[in-house]
């Protein structure tokens, strides 16, 4: 006998709300009745985080966000990120799993002398989500530093952290065939750090190209477990004593680990 | 009052009455509801539960109370594992525990026996998701499409073996499938893979003749033709017609 004659909507809705995002959309092309099913508000509600409503409160789009039916919802999430935290941090799903990924902007970030203009500018730019960029002028001293409260990311997922910058092709100076040091600390306790070079030519195993116009560097990653791991913090430095110019930061980026690549 | 032996009787759809403690006939909701509402001492009916399904069910419900109240010597793994071999059942009797644990409000229960059915859902293709429960496809063939383009991404997923799985060799038996341009397909006829090809090497060929001649001689030989038709970026359909020659 036909599963969807026998079982009420209801029981069907927990068992498709039991398996996963990719799952549900799949099933929606077995039948009509499965699609209804597969669909519904019960279903994808349990597939955004447990916390959405509060994490879309805080952007200006807010109240046509909540009316979207949660399918369409979860989708949007996972396609176009939300800006809170005044405009300087964003959020995002990861389509497969809903697991949450945030970028931190470079006004979330600690910048060392980000605040004198002659040292580091700060711009609009059209590929950047964010409302403002920093742009690295000169410096001796580079130092950025980030941090994130590890309970506002999704339990249970390995996540990665990288950098996203660019290095202006007509200004940059000081990193090409030099490294930087990159810093991964969770809960007070150094986890990596490593020297990298931000050239991807020196470097084209570890400096990709985004595909968003911008390139990415992993800073480190660890597990989630259940959000009490207190504070993940991330750090760029480079004060060797040399001029560094032209590194334009978009921020630093946390999602979860794809085992695809 | 509230002595630990008290009983509840219940009584099922076909008659049959079971005496159980209190402890565990209040796992479900509705029977508690029904006991602490009522007249405690009546037999409490559960009308669209059969004996055997209530059975299992009472079994259920006095493992998880002894072990929580430490009557039984269980760790959690070996709970899990006892949960594990309580779902091992064919799957009508699966969904027999489905709607009674539905009815009887047993949440526990409920999230296991469901999730026994999801994971018989996790990975699949739609039509191996239809042959596993016997659902019939109802789209038309525009609708279809329309409901693969809605859902393309879930598709973009699917790498590796494709598997489409033929049951009967009628004579002249016309099969499809539709599948990743990624992929391999990989089709298994009455337990014998009888073709394997990478889509990449059918790409450009209209049709495609294979002969295939069982290990049983005395079965006949196998020839099947491939068409195969573009329905949108990166997915093609393959048309599997079968035919038996003596």
């Amino acid at each position: 006998m036909d599963i969807t004659r026998i079982l009420p909507e209801e029981c069907l809705c927990l068992i498709i709300s039991l398996t996963s995002p990719v799952d549900a959309c799949r099933s929606a092309m077995v039948s009509h009745a499965l699609r209804s099913v597969a669909d519904c508000d019960a279903v994808w509600e349990k597939f955004l985080p447990s916390d959405y409503k509060s994490i879309i409160s805080g952007s200006s789009s807010s109240s046509s966000l909540l009316s979207l039916g949660k399918k369409d919802l979860y989708f949007y999430l996972c396609s176009y990120p939300i800006l809170f935290q005044n405009g300087t941090m964003s959020f995002q799903l990861e389509k497969e799993s809903g697991k949450k990924c945030y970028v931190l902007g470079a006004r979330a970030l600690t910048i060392i002398w980000g605040d004198t203009p002659s040292y580091w500018t700060w711009t609009s730019l059209q590929q950047s989500r964010f409302g403002e960029v920093a742009e690295l002028r000169i410096v001796w001293w580079l130092e950025v530093k980030g941090k994130i409260d590890s309970k506002i990311l999704s339990p249970n997922t390995n996540y990665v952290a990288y950098l996203v910058f660019k290095l202006n092709k007509r200004y940059a100076r000081g990193f090409s065939r030099r490294n930087v040091t990159l810093q991964f600390i969770v809960n007070e306790v150094v986890s990596k750090v490593w020297n990298v070079s931000l050239e991807q030519e020196d470097n084209p195993q570890h400096v990709r190209a985004r595909g968003d116009g911008w390139m990415e560097v992993e800073i480190g990653e660890f597990f989630n477990e259940c959000g009490d791991d207190g504070t993940v913090e991330f750090s760029l430095m480079e004060v060797n004593g040399y001029t560094k110019r032209g590194l334009i930061l978009e921020g630093i980026e946390l999602r979860p680990k794809n085992f695809a690549n | 009052m509230g002595s630990t032996s008290t009983k509840i009787k219940l009584r099922t759809s076909d008659q049959k009455v079971f005496e159980v403690e209190k402890a565990v006939a209040v796992q479900s909701q509705t029977i508690k509801y029904i006991y602490e509402n009522g007249c405690p001492d009546s037999v409490i009916h559960v009308h669209s539960v059969s004996g055997d399904i209530l059975s299992k069910i009472l079994d259920y419900c006095k493992k998880h109370v002894n072990s929580a109240a430490g009557k039984e010597d269980i760790s959690p793994e070996e709970l899990y594992e006892w949960d594990a071999n309580f779902v091992k059942v064919d799957q009508n009797t699966l969904f027999d525990l489905i709607l009674a644990a539905n009815c009887l409000k047993i949440e526990s229960l409920l999230d296991l026996t469901c999730q026994t059915v999801a994971n018989m859902i996790k990975g699949k293709r739609p039509e191996e998701i239809r042959t596993t429960f016997n659902i019939k496809n109802d789209y038309t063939i525009e609708a279809e499409e329309a409901v693969r383009r809605e859902n393309k991404w879930a598709f973009d997923m699917l790498g590796g073996v494709g598997t489409m799985v033929i049951e009967e060799l009628a004579d002249d038996t016309m099969s499809k499938c539709v599948t990743n341009t990624k992929s391999r397909v990989c089709v298994i006829a009455a337990n014998q893979i009888v073709m394997m090809r990478s889509i990449s090497k059918l790409a450009n060929k209209k049709s495609i003749d294979v002969y295939k001649q069982p290990q049983n001689p005395t079965t006949p030989r196998i020839k099947e033709s491939v068409k195969q038709r573009n329905v949108g970026t990166g997915f093609i359909e393959l048309f599997f017609h079968f035919k038996c020659k003596m």
